[in-house]
């Protein structure tokens, strides 16, 4: 079995898969990106109680690290086009979670992305945003609906710690391209210090 | 220097300087309801007919009064508290679940963007 890095959310579909690949027996680091202050604390809140009830679960320890991004956020809502925000922001999560994996020796990435679900979810935004990183990627709910999903998280006990109350973030634009394209990405980033941006969060970043 | 004019600057919040210009009302729209948005964490205000805030000076109003700033250019998020999400269209997010709480800050905020107590 392989270790690998999680990025949950706090949402319904994260835990989820974090749960499949649990039980295949994967050594598995959660990490979640804050997304302060463009969302409350109930993500992180979510997050830590999903991990609580995995961990006994499982009985495997589950380190959580917690990557700040609000900052990353402003930057990207003040140098580059709000309509590829959301394939711009997945892109430095993905790279804040690759860093993490090759620091922590984990050989790929998750997450519990299920395609068409949300705009950031379209096969060519998936696309756009993995070309950030060189790791392979794991999305155990990929080919699930939502009501399926729904239930495999009732029947480990983790929808209703998603479904609490909290601010949905703040910074998704209005109207996300559902159809990005990889040239027009590039050329977003080249306003911005990718480097120093993603050295400047995990320069911050704590394990919780 | 103001935390808003660097980009990459988040949670620090800019607090009011002194020397600030005098800054001019803000037009304050009439709004629906304050709704509690879809995943119930906060209070949601809709104006009736959208605006288009110059949220420099919007921001400008805020940090006069000693009101925390964070400036993402196309939205600012007030500390009043609780949080504030300004949007340009005048769309406000209250980044809380209590209704009192989210009525007060409404109140609040409309003095202080548009001079007038309520």
């Amino acid at each position: 079995m392989a270790r690998g890095v999680m990025l949950m959310s706090g949402g319904i579909d994260s835990p989820v898969a974090l749960h499949y690949l649990l039980r295949q027996g994967h050594e598995m680091i959660a990490v979640h990106m804050d997304n302060r202050p463009f969302t409350d604390d109930s993500p992180l809140e979510k997050v830590i109680d999903h991990l609580a009830l995995l961990r006994a679960r499982y009985g495997q320890p589950i380190p959580l690290f917690l990557v700040p991004h609000g900052s990353t956020q402003i930057t990207l809502m003040r140098s580059t086009d709000r309509h590829v925000g959301c394939v711009l922001c997945r892109r430095f999560m993905w790279r804040a979670a690759e860093r993490i994996a090759e620091r922590e020796g984990a050989t790929f990435l998750a997450t519990g992305e299920a395609l068409g679900q949300v705009a950031s979810q379209t096969l060519a935004n998936m696309r756009s945003a993995t070309a950030a990183v060189r790791l392979p990627i794991v999305r155990p709910l990929i080919g699930l609906d939502k009501r399926e999903i729904e239930t495999v998280a009732r029947s480990i006990g983790t929808y209703g710690i998603s479904t609490r109350p909290g601010v949905c973030c703040q910074a998704v634009p209005d109207r996300p391209a559902t159809r990005s394209h990889l040239v027009q990405i590039a050329n977003e980033e080249t306003r911005l210090d990718v480097n120093a941006i993603v050295d400047d969060c995990l320069r911050r970043a704590v394990q919780l | 220097m103001p935390i808003g004019d660097r980009a990459g600057a988040d949670s620090e919040p800019a607090t009011a300087s002194p020397r600030l210009a005098p800054s001019p009302s803000i037009p304050w729209p009439a709004y629906r309801t304050l709704e509690l948005c879809s995943s119930r964490g906060g209070f949601e205000a809709v104006p009736l007919r959208e605006v288009r805030w110059d949220l420099a000076q919007v921001r400008r109003r805020l940090e006069r009064a000693r009101i925390p700033v964070v400036d993402a250019r196309v939205l600012l998020i007030a500390t009043l508290p609780p949080a504030v999400t300004i949007a340009r269209s005048g769309r406000l997010l209250f980044k809380t679940p209590v209704a009192v709480e989210a009525t007060a800050a409404f109140d609040r905020l409309r003095a202080v963007l548009s001079g007038a107590s309520s």
